[in-house]
């Protein structure tokens, strides 16, 4: 059922949980984890031309998900890892496109009900509207 | 972290079949109990200008009805290595899907993208974004086999 599943993360330490739902159910169907990293890009530092600004990032980022990914591989989950650059919520949903993710599994805040309306611009609502995958959110 | 118990919202639409379809191999994939839910949304003009007895007698149709729909749901013989639930309630989708999440302790919500109306159900102020941004666990989110393309 869910054989490819695509993790995003950022660089925090949050994502355990959905870490963790991922892990359980890339093993119960035989499947593989991708987790992915977006390097938000700033509009007028573009990553082709200014590869030195964002190399920082990037690496960065690599170490942060090499740790997640000896993490899962510990678990005995077979993991990849990818760093893109972009704008979150269109690259995360392009990029699930690209390798055929069949999940996304995503942290997703909790939500102040004295003000609900204040999850409306995340990442992970705009990931669940714009995804052609399930998605699951997690909290 | 386990997940034990599922809880599946349904509408009976074409299009929650495919969730409940998911909530069935996810319950059977962990071992888990599946809860299926069906809330009866009342028509905004009962009890405002309709006896109440009448009202009532409605509602006890509206529910038997929802009852026995959400008994073919699941086909016995697919039940057979799941335990499966059934409930019906009413009152408002949203607020009734978290509120019957937090009773049973649920591990996993998992719904359609779109419901009845083939609307798309994350829109603002949709059910299932209601329950995406309130419930207090996990959601899987289903989206149509034929957006899927």
């Amino acid at each position: 059922m869910f054989q490819k599943i695509l993790v995003p993360v950022d660089l925090t330490d949050g994502h355990q949980p959905a870490l963790d739902i991922a892990a359980r159910l890339a093993q119960g169907n035989d499947g593989e984890v991708t987790l992915l990293h977006v390097v938000e890009v700033i509009a007028e530092v573009w990553a082709a031309d200014d590869r030195e600004f964002y190399a920082r990032f990037e690496q960065r980022a690599r170490d942060h998900l090499a740790r997640l990914g000896h993490a899962l591989e510990a678990r005995g989950v077979p993991r990849r890892e990818e760093v893109v650059f972009g704008h979150r919520a269109p690259e995360i949903v392009r990029y699930a496109g690209e390798i055929g993710a069949d999940l996304i599994v995503l942290t997703s805040h909790r939500i102040d009900l004295q003000h609900p309306s204040a999850g409306w611009g995340t990442v992970s609502y705009k990931v669940g509207i714009l995804a052609q995958c399930p998605v699951l959110l997690v909290k | 972290m386990d997940i034990r118990r599922i809880l599946a919202p349904t509408d009976f639409s074409e299009y929650s079949r495919d969730a409940i379809r998911y909530a069935h191999e996810l319950a059977q994939t962990f071992g888990a109990t599946l809860s299926l839910l069906h809330v009866v949304e009342l028509p905004p003009y009962l009890g405002e200008f309709t006896p109440s007895t009448m009202g009532e007698d409605l509602l006890g149709d509206l529910e038997r009805q929802a009852g026995a729909e959400l008994a073919q749901v699941l086909p016995q013989a697919q039940e057979a290595a799941t335990e499966v639930t059934r409930s019906v309630v009413t009152g408002s989708p949203s607020l009734k899907i978290v509120e019957t999440a937090e009773a049973e302790h649920a591990d996993l919500i998992v719904m359609a993208t779109h419901g009845r109306t083939g609307l798309s159900h994350l829109m603002v102020g949709s059910v299932a974004e209601r329950v995406v941004r309130t419930a207090p666990c996990p959601v899987l989110t289903i989206r149509p086999a034929a957006e899927k393309a």
